[in-house]
Parts: structure tokens; sequence; C-alpha cells
């Protein structure tokens, strides 16, 4: 059954095997003895709780709103960076993955000087529409989706780095302008690690907690609620919410990945 | 000559390692030609620029009376095939086809595909993915797609190359007879003399970013304009020497001390430096002992001034003839026949009579203190 050299590597195999697996029971073990303290019905009492079920859907509306903006404007610059050369190509790239190395404490903070009431954009557009950031669906969806886009951009642009340029060319010589060229070539080959980068971004919005809790405390998404009612209520009731908001969350994030590996049009394609 | 169709003047380009400087060149209304090079030379980087890919810095490129240096890709109406064809991976074989149909409403386009699939013999594999094809097949959705956007020039960068030697004769042939249905002209970038010589209406060598000489495959396998051209395209025995004597009737150079080498045609004068070639199937070998034997022994024997004793020095297996080297004071190789070498019984290190025609001797000058 195994060939030589299975069996030679077996030692191997079975250090690394043991240090995965090690992985894995840290990842499950907090998540099942959460879930074992609670029952349906108590579980179903903190879903009546005021406030519990609008902040889950705050949380899943914002993220879904960072999504789409991500897309509109990460995927363009995901294209960019996958297939032109520029000055300070560098430190645009270096930019982008800025976000991930910030504390999300000091981005919201960060993005108070500029969204909150007296911010350099968020006072301005205050005055002229009567449109806050501060403490609305506006400043949660800011910065959620400044903790994010590294996400969208990155996945985006591996996937445009996967679609080979030749094929790209040879549409051209075709007598397709730059445009159709986009939407018929580059946009279906390289549809997995944009979709991949959607779900990067939902995912990573809705736990985003850091950034929001700063900009905007109220409405309240769904972390921010579990954390009010920790320092509240106490571990039991808090940890009730984070059960239902944890299996949405979860759900979704199973029907998304699916989504993004079902087998479309770009999956039977070139190796 | 034919009306040309495409012509560059003047085309040059620097692109990292590569550049191209000076490039003119004129093909001809459905004339198939072939740019043969070593790798590096800047084959493939000239038909990327004729295709659009590169800018030329400077230079003209027309194409049917049409300026195309600085027209868009999609305007020029060019077809590039790139060796592996790029079929879109994920259009079935019917959507890579009516990839290049523009404009035309859904029955013109419709028949059209149906006109290139049943031309190209492509219905059974309509609706497959290009995954799964055959190179045969991958070759002939290539080309009904490219067709589909009706070009007016094919470039194919070494379309065959990538296949085995059965299959690679096989498309070879299918493709060259479809470009003449088709009328369109074509041009080939390969290293692969074989195939040049097959394909070419004409071809032109290029080493180094420029072209060296154009001309028929005929005129070029016989004629090579200098030793780089001469080795490259398989004449196998280029040897230096000096003219001694220049004559109508035939001229004699020498190749070593005592060792002189006849030629018909020698166009350079007494005390210049020359190169002379050989192709290795225009020498026969015989055994020192016995006489020649064979269909070619007349022929040799009473044409062939050029005589020399010499030593085997290898003997290798070259496809379905054997490369034997000869030391002659210089170094020689013949072909031999399978047939021919087992009557001669030759070995490593025996004593060998090599002889060649006048006429099969091609004399290049060689330029300046003997520059490669």
């Amino acid at each position: 059954m195994t060939s030589p050299f299975a069996r030679r590597t077996g030692g191997l195999t079975f250090v690394f095997s043991v240090a995965g697996g090690l992985l894995l029971a840290f990842i499950l073990i907090p998540i099942v003895r959460m879930y074992a303290t609670h029952d349906l019905k108590g579980l179903m009492r903190a879903a009546g709780e005021p406030d519990v079920l609008p902040a889950i859907r705050l949380s899943l509306e914002a993220a879904f709103i960072t999504a789409t903006f991500a897309g509109a404007f990460g995927i363009p610059l995901a294209y960019l960076l996958a297939k032109k050369d520029f000055l300070g190509k560098g430190i645009v790239e270096a930019l982008v993955d800025l976000p991930l190395a910030i504390p999300h404490t000091v981005v919201g903070i960060a993005l108070l000087f500029v969204f909150g009431r007296s911010g350099i954009i968020g006072a301005p557009i205050e005055r002229l529409t009567g449109f806050k950031f501060w403490g609305t669906l506006g400043g949660i969806v800011i910065s959620m989706l400044f903790v994010s886009l590294p996400h969208m951009v990155n996945s985006a642009r591996i996937g445009f780095e996967s679609v080979d340029s030749r094929l790209e060319k040879v549409a051209r010589t075709l007598g397709r302008g730059p445009w159709f060229v986009l939407a018929k070539v580059t946009l279906p080959l390289a549809r997995r690690g944009i979709l991949t980068g959607l779900m990067l971004t939902y995912a990573r919005s809705i736990s985003e907690f850091g950034a929001v809790v700063i900009l905007a405390y109220f409405p309240m998404t769904a972390p921010v609620k579990i954390y009010d009612l920790f320092l509240q209520s106490g571990l039991d009731e808090s940890s009730a919410v984070a059960v239902i908001f944890m299996t949405v969350a979860l759900a979704l994030f199973i029907i998304l990945r699916w989504i993004s590996r079902l087998p479309g049009a770009d999956r039977k394609g070139r190796r | 000559m034919r009306e040309a169709s495409l012509e560059l003047e003047g085309v040059a380009l620097g692109l990292g390692n590569f550049s191209l400087s000076g490039i003119d060149l004129s093909v001809g209304a459905g004339e198939l030609f072939v740019l043969l090079g070593p790798s590096g030379a800047g084959k493939t980087v000239l038909l990327e620029t004729i295709a659009g890919f590169h800018r030329p810095k400077s230079g003209a490129i027309r194409l049917g009376g049409r300026d195309i240096t600085d027209e868009a890709l999609e305007r020029r109406r060019v077809a590039f095939m790139f060796q592996d064809y790029a079929l879109f991976p994920h259009l079935t074989v019917r959507g890579n086809i009516a990839f290049g149909l523009s404009g035309k409403g859904g029955r013109a386009s419709a028949s059209r595909i149906r006109e290139l699939q049943s031309r190209l013999g492509l219905d059974a594999i309509l609706d497959r993915k290009p995954a799964g094809l055959s190179g045969g097949e991958k070759q002939r959705v290539a080309l009904a797609r490219a067709m589909a956007a009706e070009p007016e020039l094919f470039l194919f960068d070494e379309p065959l190359s990538a296949l085995d030697a059965h299959t690679r004769e096989s498309l070879r042939d299918e493709l060259k007879r479809f470009l003449r249905e088709l009328g369109i002209p074509a041009i080939f970038v390969t290293h692969d003399q074989t195939e040049a010589q097959v394909l070419a209406d004409r071809l032109a060598i290029i080493r180094e970013g420029r072209i060296v000489q154009v001309g028929t495959p005929a005129g070029i396998f016989n004629a090579p304009a200098d030793e780089f051209v001469a080795s490259f395209v398989g004449m196998e025995n280029v040897i230096p020497g000096r003219v001694l004597s220049a004559a109508p009737e035939g001229a004699k150079i020498e190749v070593k001390e005592g060792r002189n080498i006849h030629a018909v045609l020698c166009a350079s004068g007494p005390g210049r430096e020359v190169f002379v070639c050989v192709r290795p199937e225009d020498v026969s070998l015989s055994s020192t002992t016995r006489p020649i034997s064979g269909p070619m022994a007349a022929a040799v024997s009473s044409k062939s001034p050029n005589r020399f004793e010499g030593l085997v020095t290898s003997i290798e297996a070259f496809g379905p003839v054997l490369n034997i080297g000869i030391d002659c004071g210089f170094p020689l190789s013949a072909y031999l026949t399978r047939q021919a070498f087992s009557d001669l019984g030759l070995r490593t290190g025996d004593r060998v009579l090599a002889a060649f025609r006048a006429e099969a001797v091609h004399v290049i000058e060689r330029h300046g203190s003997g520059a490669a």
C-alpha cells in the first residue's frame, strides 16, 4: 500500500501530524466547551433579550456592505498590482498590508480623527449632508473596511496573478478590447481569488470589534453587544449570545466557503 | 515577387536582455515565412512586436498597406498562435471559436461557427473544454478561433516544438495545407531547421537581434551567407582555410599545410581567408584498402578531387544515420546509412578515405580578422 518513499517519511509525517492535531484541538476545544455550557432553552431566552437579534442582524448587514465596498475598490487595485508594473508598486503593496499591522483600537482612534464629529472628513460631510459616521452604520462600515481591505486586495491579486497573461493577449488579438477581455477572460479566470477575498473580507468584518467599538459603540454590532453584556451581566449571559452569534457566523462561513469553491467556469481549466 | 503583405522597415526595440535592431522584412501575400535562429536571438520578440505586444522604439510596421506600428492589438487583424495555443480554459470549444466573432448577429455568427467547425473537423468536440483535447484538436480549435476574427496575418511562436516527433510531423503538414488553402500569409518562429525547410517559402536567419540572411530554404541551406548561418543550418563542416588559387574552372583552398580542398564556386580571390563548408551528407567514406562500392562509386571516383585519408575519431547515432567524425588533419563529419556503416565495418581508430565533390563545397569569405 505505502510506497518506499512514504514509509521513509513516516516519522516526519507522524511528528507533523501531532503538531497539527494539537493546533486543531486548540481551535476546537474553546468553541466546543462554550457550546457545552448552554442548552437550547437558555439560548432561546438569550435570543429573546432586547437588542440581541438586531445586533446580529446589524453585524451581518454591515459586513455585507463592507464586502461590497471592498470589492468595488479593492478588485481594481488588486488588478493593477497583479498585472501592471509602476513606480512605487512596492510602497503601494506595503500600504495595502499596513492595516494588518496596526492594533484595531488604534485604527479606531485614527479613524475617529478623520471620520469623527470633528474629523477632517466627518465634520464637513456632516455639515453638508447631515450624514454622520460617528455612532452610525456608516462608522461601522468604515471601521470594518479599514481592517479587512488587505484580505480583499491580496486574495484578488493572487487570483489575477493566476490568470495567464497570454490568454489576455490572445483575446486582444481576436479583436476584443480591454474591457471585453476583462469581463470574459480575466474576471472569470480570477473568480476564485476574488470570491475568496470577498469571503475573507466578510468574515473579517463580522468578527471586527476593536475599531468598531471606538468609532461606533452604538448602534451595537454583535461583538460589541457581547462585550457590553460581559461587562454588565457577566459570563453566562454574554456567552449565550456569543454561542448564538458564532453559530450564525459559522453557518455563513461554511456557506460562503462552499460557494467560493463551487466547480464553476474556471475550475476545469489549465493547471 | 508577390505583392508584399507585411512590411517591416528599420524596426528596433530594446526589451530587457533582448534587443532588435534595424529589422527590414517583407512577407508576400499568402507567403509562409520562417524566422529561424538560436534561442535568445530575438525571434519571438520580433514576432510579438509584429503582433503588438511590444512597441518598437523606431521603425514602421505595415500590413496590407495599413500602418499598424502603433495600432491597438485588437485592431491589427493579426492572429498570434502561442506554442500551446493558449485556448481559453473556461470556455468550451464553441465558446473559444465564438470569442473572435465580433459585431455580427446571432445567426451570422452561428453559421460562421458551423463553417469553421466543419472545415476543421471540430463537430464532435464543440461542447468540450480545452483541457481534455489532444494536441491536434487544440491546434485546430486555435486555428478556428483565430479564423473567426478574420486575420490578415498569422503568427506562430514555435507552434510544434512541444509535441512528440510523430504528432509534430502530421500537424505540420496539416498546418501547412490549411494555410495554403486560406492564402493568408504566416510567419513561423522556430529553432528547428528541418521545420523551417518544410514550412518555409522563404526564411530569415536571426542572430542577436539582427537578420543575418533572407532567402529561400534552398538558397540559404546551400549557400549560407556566413559561418554562423552555415553551422546553424546544419553545415557541420565549416573549415577555416586560405584561397590558394581561384580560376573559372575551380578554386583551390588550403585548409592545412599540404591539404587542399577544391571548390567549383569561390567568390574570394587568392590569399583571402575563408571558410570551407561541406554538408556531412555530401561526404562519402570508403575503406582505404577496399575499393568503393555502391551507386556512389562512379560519381565519387570521377568527380571527387577532394579525397582525404583520415582516422575515425567518433561514431554517433544521429536519427536514421550515423555521424562519423574523421580527423583528416582537419576535422570532418560524414553521414553514413546504417547499411553502409555495417558494410564498411568501421570502428573508432580505423583509417578511412573521405571524399566529396568540388560542387558540394561552399566557400564563405571570413570577415575582418576571422571574426566569428
